[in-house]
């Protein structure tokens, strides 16, 4: 048996064991500063890559250009803005071209002695020296409300006769659709 | 059974020299954490918020630039003419010397004699405004001529700037009279942001413009002297201003 021990032997085992750890732990902390680093620079790299800085100088630029046109774009807008209440007015406007082609179905036989109308309706004083065409004219007028057309109805106020002149005065009046 | 500890200066300077060789691997790794959990995480969290930011920005300057292109190939004599037409067809104020234009001319167009006239104007400080939200300026006409006159009279007067609707009216014998309204409107802010595209003039507005050249009373010119900002508003006079 023997009673030696080699102590500094096991001394330099220890410190190699040391050492080793220590690089061990050394490169480990390299490679976390290096993904860092990595990281950092890719990081970087995107930033200005997508960077709206370089978006926003072109937006600055065509603004400017478009300020040099300002008298064009407000000209536009208040074309656009007119065009549209016109086409409203246009549309819900009164249109009164149903009162000619009423006018129209009134044969030459027949005077118009007086007419009025409004967005309602319309009213007729006519007068004729023979009651046959002022039958066909309420015929005609009655074939209009049948077949809802310009008008809805129909009322005959009154039908007279002067014994003198011998003519027959009509008074009607009828409600557009 | 307790066991205690004495960290006297003796024992730290031993365990300084026994483990001074780990303190900068362990410092740099703990800065290396750090700079990690506190710098780089949020970066990349922000990534995502700033492809977003991109995107909407690219969306903005392709409007501009939309804005840009349709701006710079508008014709300005179309364009001064088209604003000059909508602006005799629907003034922007009660347009006196306007509406008796253009009953003169309906008149003259249709072959009528004008009677007596009554413009009705009421209050200036309030507005008469009907169903359609526009205020109006209602004129009192007679004219000599019966009930074919009258709708040849009308048919002109609806087709004559400034933009009118017949109210009512009535024939008797060879006099006829008629209620017209003639519309106006003030002009609106105008209010553009750069980055809203500008749309051209729809088809069915574009055929109406077409349509309101052929009207009458459409000779005199608006002294209106646009002076519109792209975000401020146009400064105008009006016919009597």
């Amino acid at each position: 048996m023997s009673n030696d021990i080699n102590l500094i032997t096991h001394k330099d085992d220890q410190s190699l064991i040391e050492l080793k750890k220590l690089k061990i732990v050394r490169n480990i902390s390299f490679v976390f500063a290096g993904v860092i680093v990595l990281f950092s620079i890719v990081i970087f790299i995107a930033n200005n890559a997508f960077s709206t800085s370089g978006i926003k100088s072109k937006e600055e630029s065509a603004i400017n250009q478009i300020a040099m046109l300002k008298d064009k774009s407000a000209k536009l807008f208040v074309v656009d803005n007119r065009i549209a209440s016109i086409s409203k007015i246009i549309k819900e406007r009164n249109n009164y071209s149903s009162i000619s082609s009423l006018i129209s179905l009134v044969p030459s036989d027949v005077k118009i002695n007086n007419i009025s109308f409004d967005k309602k309706g319309i009213s007729f004083n006519l007068i004729s020296s023979s009651l046959l065409p002022l039958d066909g004219l309420i015929n005609k007028f009655i074939d209009k409300t049948t077949k809802k057309e310009i008008i809805k109805n129909l009322t005959i106020n009154s039908l007279t006769i002067n014994q003198k002149t011998g003519s027959y005065y009509l008074s009607m009046n009828a409600d557009f659709l | 059974m307790k066991k205690s500890f004495n960290l006297d200066s003796e024992a730290l300077k031993i365990i300084y020299k026994q483990y001074k060789g780990y303190l900068l691997p362990a410092g740099l790794v703990l800065v290396s954490l750090l700079l990690f959990f506190y710098l780089i995480i949020p970066q990349i969290a922000g990534f995502t918020d700033l492809q977003k930011q991109m995107e909407i920005e690219n969306q903005k300057l392709a409007a501009i630039n939309s804005n840009l292109n349709y701006l710079s190939g508008v014709d300005t004599n179309s364009l001064n003419s088209n604003f000059n037409t909508v602006n005799l067809v629907l003034p922007k104020e009660k347009d006196f010397v306007g509406i008796m234009g253009a009953v003169a001319q309906a008149a003259g167009n249709a072959s009528v004699s004008l009677g007596d006239y009554e413009l009705k104007v009421g209050d200036l400080a309030v507005t008469g405004t009907n169903l359609k939200g526009f205020p109006y300026l209602e004129i009192d006409l007679r004219i000599t001529g019966d009930s074919s006159d009258l709708i040849r009279f009308m048919e002109e007067l609806q087709k004559t700037a400034p933009i009118s609707e017949t109210i009512s009216g009535g024939t008797s014998g060879s006099s006829s009279s008629l209620t017209v309204r003639f519309y106006y409107e003030s002009l609106p802010p105008v209010s553009l942001a750069s980055d809203t595209t500008i749309k051209p003039i729809s088809s069915d507005n574009d055929s109406l413009l077409r349509s309101l050249l052929s009207w009458g009373n459409l000779e005199r010119t608006v002294p209106i002297v646009a002076q519109g900002t792209v975000s401020g508003e146009l400064n105008s006079s009006g016919p009597f201003q």
